[in-house]
């Protein structure tokens, strides 16, 4: 019992980010590594607002959020957009937007120094037991931010306009061009409900394992391979999400957590080789020959 | 500061002949694949373990390190002849990410995050050869030759087939090139280069640990190769000597050790940036873009 819920917490910690890339990657194509860095700043700027500035939960809560989804806009406005015009499968955008990652974490760690931070006083810690596992209530608060995110996503891409031309450019770019979809508007609201969703992660972490410059690599890695191995549809991600969440941990059981990475990489190239569309749903229709 | 010298000049080389090796792939082929570490690690293990453990001599050292990486290199080139896009990039850095928690995690033969170290003499040509100056100049033979093998591979019939396949796959498919022989062959090129510097940079550290070989290292020679001009000989030396010299310099200014590293990374990646927002696809040495 313990190991499953573990591996629903670990699943529940990565699937905002997961949601997020998603998000942005079904609208432009792009793989956006760059997602990764705004966890941190998320985190980053929720601590500094609590510790320095003082501030009331609800509000830092805000602020971060707000730092994200300006810093992801920015990331979208000057250097996507330039390479839409000719790099149209992504591959320069995707070097690029690495590039990005490494510069954020790179300039995270030095302003805030290469330490793991956790909010002062640790006021989630204490452990609860439910049914018959443990968990405290900073997890708690991350399973129900999960499926918040997941609400979130699903309204996003069922409830609104901005939803509906993200479908219709996911479906064909150019015809949704040629009947007047709003291409950069679309692709603006993606990465910015994505960035809000990678915020939320990072704010949760300093409850529970903490932040660091870094804490951003191995959530969008799981969120990379979540997307490639369940689908391309909001529920392909959360079976994915799920797939690699609950391997890694049922995995612990037989062999050493330290193979936990290896697993989920060797399940991500048996997918590519075998399904490459994903294990959820109709392979996309670059894949249909 | 003899030693010092030849040390940065030894990584000039070692990371040249790592940038020219990934342009193979990126300007001459047209595939932009992170995991060049990756074959940087399999030989620098390699020749490592062969040298501890059956007692090999340089030049049997570097030549297992050269088959092990063009062996490798066979899981990536065959999934390029499937995946196409960002599915290939993807599988690319599924390798590199595999590759690297393998080199982490198999404490009995790589030693894991504390890393291998070559005992005593071994691997040297002999007991008298070992001054660094003496081994920067077997390894800049090495990058020579490396070199000279481009040269005559660019002015040659095999050269131009690649960049047919660079500008349109299925055109030099449909004149009846052989194109999967021809991508298998140059990733076994590529990769083969970049683990014989592996050889080499075990062999002359005594030492190697993961992070040698990890998928910024990767991102790391990408920025060489694209810093100038890839498909070219000149781009990826040019860049590889000012991405290895301009962080060095950084160990003279009076910051921290960490602090100069995040220093490093935020050079790295801003080179990256800026060169590919500035250049468009000239920075990957064509000037379009198209069926990629």
């Amino acid at each position: 019992m313990q190991v499953l819920a573990d591996g629903i917490i670990a699943t529940c910690a990565f699937l905002p980010v997961a949601l997020g890339f998603f998000i942005f990657y079904r609208a432009s194509g792009i793989l956006h590594f760059a997602h990764g860095a705004l966890v941190p700043i998320g985190g980053f700027a929720f601590l500094t607002c609590i510790a320095a500035l003082g501030l009331p939960v609800f509000g830092a809560v805000l602020i971060s959020i707000v730092a994200a989804v300006s810093v992801g806009l920015l990331i979208e406005r000057t250097l996507y957009r330039p390479l839409r015009n000719w790099d149209k499968q992504g591959l320069a955008t995707f070097v690029v937007s690495f590039g990005a990652y490494i510069v954020i974490v790179g300039i995270l760690s030095l302003i805030f120094g290469d330490v793991t931070r956790v909010v002062p006083g640790q006021p989630m810690a204490e452990g609860l037991i439910i049914f018959g596992a443990r968990a405290s209530v900073a997890r708690l608060l991350i399973v129900g931010a999960a499926i918040g995110a997941m609400l979130v996503t699903w309204l996003f891409l069922h409830g609104t306009a901005g939803g509906l031309y993200l479908r219709a450019i996911a479906s064909n770019a150019f015809l949704a061009r040629a009947i007047g979809v709003p291409t950069e508007r679309t692709h603006q609201w993606a990465i910015g409900v994505g960035s809000a969703l990678a915020a939320t992660t990072g704010i949760l972490a300093t409850f529970d394992v903490g932040i660091a410059p870094n804490a951003g690599l191995a959530p969008l890695l799981l969120a990379v391979i979540a997307v490639f191995v369940g689908g391309r549809t909001e529920f392909g991600v959360l079976t994915g999400a799920l797939i690699i969440g609950a391997s890694q941990h049922i995995a612990t059981v037989w062999i050493p957590a330290k193979w936990q990475d290896t697993i989920a990489f060797i399940l991500l190239a048996l997918v590519l080789l075998f399904r490459p569309g994903g294990l959820v749903g109709r392979p996309p229709p670059e894949l249909e020959s | 500061m003899t030693e010092y010298i030849s040390y940065v000049a030894t990584l000039v080389v070692l990371y040249s002949v790592l940038a020219l090796s990934l342009d193979i792939l990126v300007g001459h082929l047209g595939l932009v694949a992170l995991s060049q570490a990756a074959y940087f690690g399999v030989g620098g293990y390699t020749a490592a373990i062969v040298t501890n453990s059956f007692g090999a001599n340089l030049p049997r050292a570097i030549g297992a390190a050269v088959c092990a990486g063009a062996i490798s290199s066979l899981v990536v080139s065959l999934s390029s002849l499937r995946l196409r896009g960002d599915y290939f990039v993807i599988s690319a850095f599924a390798f590199q990410m595999l590759l690297f928690s393998l080199f982490n995690n198999l404490l009995d033969v790589t030693g894991g995050p504390s890393g291998l170290s070559i005992a005593g003499a071994a691997g040297r040509f002999s007991d008298t050869i070992d001054s660094p100056l003496v081994f920067l100049a077997i390894i800049s033979c090495y990058a020579f030759a490396c070199i000279a093998l481009l040269w005559r591979l660019e002015a040659s019939r095999y050269g131009r087939v690649l960049h047919s396949i660079r500008d349109d796959e299925i055109l030099a498919a449909t004149l009846g090139t052989n194109t999967a022989a021809f991508k298998i062959s140059a990733f076994a090129l590529s990769a083969g280069m970049s683990a014989g510097a592996g050889g080499f940079y075990a062999l002359y550290m005594r030492f190697i640990d993961p992070t040698s070989f990890s998928v910024f290292e990767s991102v790391l020679v990408l920025a060489m190769v694209l810093l100038c001009k890839p498909a070219s000989l000149w781009g990826p030396v040019v860049g590889a000597t000012t991405l290895v010299v301009v962080p060095e310099l950084l160990r003279f200014a009076d910051i921290t050790t960490a602090q100069s590293a995040n220093f490093r990374q935020i050079i790295f990646g801003f080179v990256l940036i800026t060169v590919i927002v500035v250049r468009g696809p000239l920075a990957f040495g064509v000037t379009s873009w198209d069926e990629r």
